[in-house]
């Protein structure tokens, strides 16, 4: 084998091994470092939009948050959700803060049963007290499952 | 080619992987967010990838921008593109956009925003480009390990 291969190969190696340690150090002493699994199950669980507008029609004060994303928010949410951009929180969570203030759940979603976001949004939300009294569940359909049973959406910024 | 446009290139995507990789530090969030609109991502541990591609990419970038280790660096650089333009690819082909899928235009979550496609294709394959020279480059001037 060409002595310019090998020695590119074993440099590689070293670079990748020590690429990959710097990786795993430096997530795990940074502040804004990611947890490597994924969040816990939040405690409720509403299966389909069916599930979702039946417990809306049962808790009027209920708020809905929508953990897509701004980009995915603005290009269609549930009408009435507020978005909780978890790349933005500084700037989110407040309204969703005063938007819970008095209500007895929070219903949380992201675009689909395979997305993670509304996992992480519900463990943000408890760590906030929000709800202050009440509970936090999760629509594991998303926007998705919304969207495939015919439900209006809304788009743009505006909730 | 040249050592002098060799090592250009090396330093173009070495500060390429630092932007990319640096801004993704700073939301990390965002990034795990982004990862899932890839369909790839519903295979892939996407909050390990979230939590240590970045810092991956500024390693990387450091290596190539200062030529400490530029071959091997090149190397997995390169192939992070070609992973990266791959997926970008699939998720592009599978949006519900309409319009053909290269003329699209994609919130990326690499760090510059909404792209569309095809120029972003066209900057990988640059990327891509440079990396291959530096991964050949035998001249002693710009590489930290020689060639005997």
């Amino acid at each position: 084998m060409p002595r310019h291969t090998v020695r590119v190969g074993i440099e590689s190696l070293l670079v990748g091994v020590a690429a990959l340690l710097f990786a795993i150090v430096a997530n795990a002493v940074s502040p804004r470092g990611l947890a490597l699994s994924e969040p816990k199950e939040a405690s409720a669980v509403l299966e389909s939009a069916d599930d979702l507008v039946r417990f809306k029609g049962e808790h009027h004060a209920a708020v809905i948050v929508d953990a897509q994303g701004t980009f995915g928010y603005t290009g269609g949410h549930i009408p009435g959700a507020l978005c909780l951009d978890l790349g933005r929180v500084d700037t989110t969570l407040g309204p969703i803060m005063a938007a819970a203030s008095n209500a007895d759940a929070v219903i949380v979603y992201c675009k689909s049963s395979d997305c993670a976001n509304s996992l992480a949004a519900a463990n943000l939300l408890q760590q906030a007290h929000v709800p202050a009294s009440g509970q936090i569940l999760l629509y594991r359909g998303g926007i998705r499952d919304w969207t495939d049973r015919h439900h209006p959406i809304a788009e743009g910024r505006a909730p | 080619m040249k050592p002098g446009i060799v090592a250009a290139g090396r330093i173009v995507v070495g500060l390429t992987l630092l932007i990319s990789g640096v801004s993704k530090v700073l939301e990390p969030s965002a990034f795990l967010s982004a990862i899932h609109d890839y369909p790839a991502a519903a295979h892939l541990p996407a909050n390990a990838l979230a939590a240590w591609l970045p810092w991956t990419e500024i390693f990387l970038g450091a290596c190539l921008a200062v030529g400490i280790g530029g071959r091997g660096a090149a190397l997995w650089s390169g192939l992070l593109v070609i992973a990266y333009s791959a997926v970008l690819v699939q998720r592009a082909v599978a949006s519900p956009q309409d319009g053909f899928w290269l003329f699209q235009t994609l919130d990326c979550g690499c760090g510059f925003g909404a792209v569309r496609v095809a120029i972003k294709l066209l900057e990988n394959a640059v990327l891509i480009a440079f990396c291959c020279s530096a991964v050949m480059a035998t001249d002693e001037r710009f590489v930290v390990t020689h060639d005997d």
